[in-house]
């Protein structure tokens, strides 16, 4: 589960390595550190959500699609597109993967 | 009707109108309706208002035109409603602009307020849906943006009409905000050189040269002959960062969003809304989502196979019509206008009362009234933009994404209606696949409500068969479609509104709105097309059709030669084409494997008319014909096998 499992496992809560959204836990929240999509269009769209770098995301859903939430909107986009949403991990906490 | 500001703060002439816009789903259409009076749709599904709406309003005895745009979240647009709400405020010199902002979600409405503001437009901002963000927890300090904006700032729940009685006076006395997003030097440099370029006295100028900056999609209101020179200033500017244009503009937007709400936004603990939460997530779960939706077509098919097409069509159409009216229409003919060619006109077998008002009042009315009523509460509660999750990965095979699942489900009350929202799709590939898959497959309500109380005469299998057929058939089609179509699929990003339970007055006001608007578009139709078929009755073309249609219906099909009426008129509309077949099997006419074919015939037919100039009008005439000359032989050609099937198979349903 990467770096933010091993995180929780060892209790380590300052590791400020950024991953793509897609390997945050369920219910896990993250800070958007880097979108490294190339398209205008797409970058275009993610922004018009609020989602840029700052952003707190919370992940709620990966299979069938990714669900997130940023502030009060909920999103679901591809995997592709939320794999280059790259968030640090905010709280080392989550449930088991749905 | 003139518009000249070089400056924002600068005194200008205006033209009248008020224009509302906002994000999706945010309450522009019920605060349209609260100003104006008038109805417009409102739905719980993104980008519902495609077509741009006006209406009046009156303050002071002023009376005012108001126009309520489709959804955008930013000027820059994506897409062709957004393109539509950016094309309008540069057009129109507003009295005001109303922005309507979803409150539990401000930041993304200021991104929109910024843009707004930078065109210098006389704002006022509502913050709507206050009973939302109370219940999670979100408090805003509106008389602090007030004064940090200089605008006037209300705060309302316009579903129940809380807070909009201040809101006509504070539209009278709009102002112009003080406040402006800051950029960086790179791009505020570029943004002065553009600005050089246009014309002096063009408006909104600083706007102008920031959307041109950051989209190749040029707004109107640029000089021509000066696109090379822009061209070449976006390029130097882009190649002094590493992000797209847009994007650095939308960070910059954001970064001053969040100062401006720094302190005017409190977030307490959430009350949290436990059940829609739940039924939210359901929705969309990758296990119980299924046997949810398996719920909702389950209701479905009870509200609108069993008891519309079912208990209402019978009741309507063998006691009102066939007990009341007709017998009591051919009394008074006989009586009054005792000449056969009348008479057959008005009451024979092709008469516009005993068949276009029969089939038209008794077995399509009480079909789409259900299924308006049931289409009404399912986008209301915000299940369909769950549903593009549930799809996203069939309709990907397709060449497209889950996103096209509100014209598609849209299409089951009305492929028309369908058609003119592929609007919201943002390729034109996606437009076009779902425009013929809306033609080719998908069964509009009333055709749908036949094809489900027809079915309840042969067999669940025989549903099967033909779900399973028309289903594959659309899967094909798509597919190898979407390999020839150029272009490409947009990306899958969708928001999910919240679960809302239903509002009875809302529901009955959609459900009427969508009525009238089909009676008047489609009873007229009827009437026409008996005629059409009265006529070819009397001169005897008919019998002559019948002979030379005889080997494609007889033969390739194996349907009696009644049959070919049905799909003369199928010609006319789907849904009467189906109802003049169910007429038939009620009449024992048909075995159950003929009903089964002529199903998936009449199913994968040519659209209707109506369907067909809404291609045209979206379209033009080519893709129109194409589509037609696609579908007819290939519905055809599917029963043609499908009949040859199982009758090599010995098959029986």
């Amino acid at each position: 589960m990467g770096i933010a499992y091993w995180a929780t496992l060892t209790g380590a809560e300052t590791i400020m390595i950024s991953q793509p959204l897609t390997q945050l836990l369920i219910g896990q929240q993250g800070q958007i550190t880097e979108i490294t999509s190339k398209g205008e269009k797409r970058l275009a769209s993610l922004s018009g959500f609020g989602l840029v770098p700052g952003s707190v995301v919370t992940l709620l859903q990966r299979r069938l699609a990714y669900l997130i939430r940023v502030g009060e909107t909920e999103i679901a986009l591809e995997g592709n597109i939320a794999a280059e949403i790259l968030v640090t991990v905010m709280e080392p906490q989550g449930d088991i993967p749905v | 009707m003139t518009c000249h500001i070089s400056e924002v703060d600068q005194e200008i002439p205006r033209g009248d109108a008020v224009i509302l816009v906002g994000n999706p789903n945010v309450g522009k259409s019920v605060i349209f309706s609260h100003l104006t009076g008038r109805y417009v749709e409102v739905s719980n599904f993104p980008g519902t208002t495609v077509e741009v709406t006006r209406g009046r309003m009156s303050v002071d005895g002023n009376t005012w035109p108001v126009i309520d745009t489709p959804g955008a979240n930013s000027l820059i647009p994506r897409s062709e409603d957004e393109r539509v709400t950016r094309d309008i405020l540069l057009r129109e010199c507003p009295r005001a602009v109303v922005q309507v902002a979803d409150a539990k979600n401000l930041r993304r409405a200021l991104l929109l307020t910024t843009q707004i503001v930078e065109m210098g437009l006389p704002l006022v901002l509502v913050l709507n849906m206050r009973d939302e963000a109370q219940i999670r927890g979100i408090a805003i300090d509106a008389a602090a943006l007030a004064r940090r904006l200089g605008i006037e700032v209300i705060q309302t729940t316009a579903v129940r009409g809380e807070g909009l009685d201040v809101l006509p006076e504070a539209i009278e006395r709009a102002r112009i905000s003080h406040w402006q997003a800051s950029y960086d030097g790179i791009i505020g440099e570029a943004a002065e050189e553009i600005k050089a370029l246009l014309l002096p006295n063009v408006p909104y100028a600083r706007a102008l040269a920031l959307m041109t900056l950051a989209s190749d999609d040029l707004p109107p209101g640029i000089p021509s002959g000066s696109e090379e020179q822009i061209a070449a200033i976006r390029v130097r500017t882009a190649a002094r960062y590493s992000i797209p244009l847009v994007y650095a503009l939308n960070q910059q937007r954001l970064h001053c969003a969040d100062c401006l709400i720094e302190g005017a936004v409190h977030q307490s603990q959430s009350m949290g809304r436990p059940l829609a939460d739940w039924i939210g997530r359901m929705a969309t779960h990758p296990i119980w989502g299924w046997p949810l939706l398996g719920i909702v077509l389950l209701a479905l098919y009870e509200f609108v196979g069993v008891l519309g097409a079912g208990v209402l069509v019978n009741a309507i159409e063998s006691t009102v019509f066939g007990q009341w009216i007709n017998p009591w229409i051919t009394h008074w003919i006989d009586v009054l206008l005792p000449i056969p060619l009348v008479r057959d006109l008005l009451v024979g077998e092709y008469g516009l009362v005993t068949m276009a008002l029969t089939y038209g009042l008794a077995i399509v009315l009480p079909i789409v009234t259900t299924f308006f009523i049931a289409f009404s509460l399912l986008e209301d509660s915000g299940y369909l933009p769950r549903l593009a999750v549930m799809v996203n990965r069939p309709f990907q095979a397709m060449g497209l994404n889950g996103k096209a699942v509100l014209p598609m489900v849209l299409g089951l009350g009305c492929d028309t209606m369908a058609t003119m929202t592929t609007r919201i799709l943002e390729t034109r590939k996606e437009r076009l696949l779902v425009t013929l898959l809306l033609a080719l497959g998908v069964p509009c309500s009333a055709q749908l409500g036949v094809i489900l109380g027809m079915v309840s005469f042969i067999s669940p299998t025989a549903l099967a068969v033909w779900a399973g057929l028309v289903a594959g058939v659309m899967l094909a089609v798509g597919w190898v479609a979407s390999k020839i179509l150029p272009g490409e699929t947009s990306d899958f990003i969708v928001e999910m509104p919240p679960i809302r339970a239903p509002r009875l007055d809302n529901i009955v006001f959609k459900t009427l709105a969508r009525l009238e608007w089909y009676l008047k578009e489609v009873l007229p139709l009827f009437l026409l097309g008996t005629a059409i078929l009265f006529v070819l009755d009397v001169t005897g073309a008919l019998m002559l059709i019948e002979r030379v249609a005889a080997p494609l219906i007889e033969e390739l099909l194996g349907l009696p030669r009644e049959a070919t009426a049905a799909f003369l008129i199928g010609f006319l509309r789907r849904d009467y084409g189906a109802a003049g077949l169910f007429a038939l099997a009620r009449q024992g006419m048909m075995t159950t494997t003929q009903m089964t074919v002529s199903l998936v015939v009449i199913t994968l037919f040519i659209p209707c008319i109506a369907n067909f100039l809404m291609i045209v009008k979206e379209y033009g005439w080519k893709t129109a014909a194409w589509v037609t000359g696609f579908v007819v032989p290939l519905a055809f050609g599917v029963g043609g096998a499908l009949n040859a099937a199982i009758r090599a198979l010995g098959l029986a349903f």
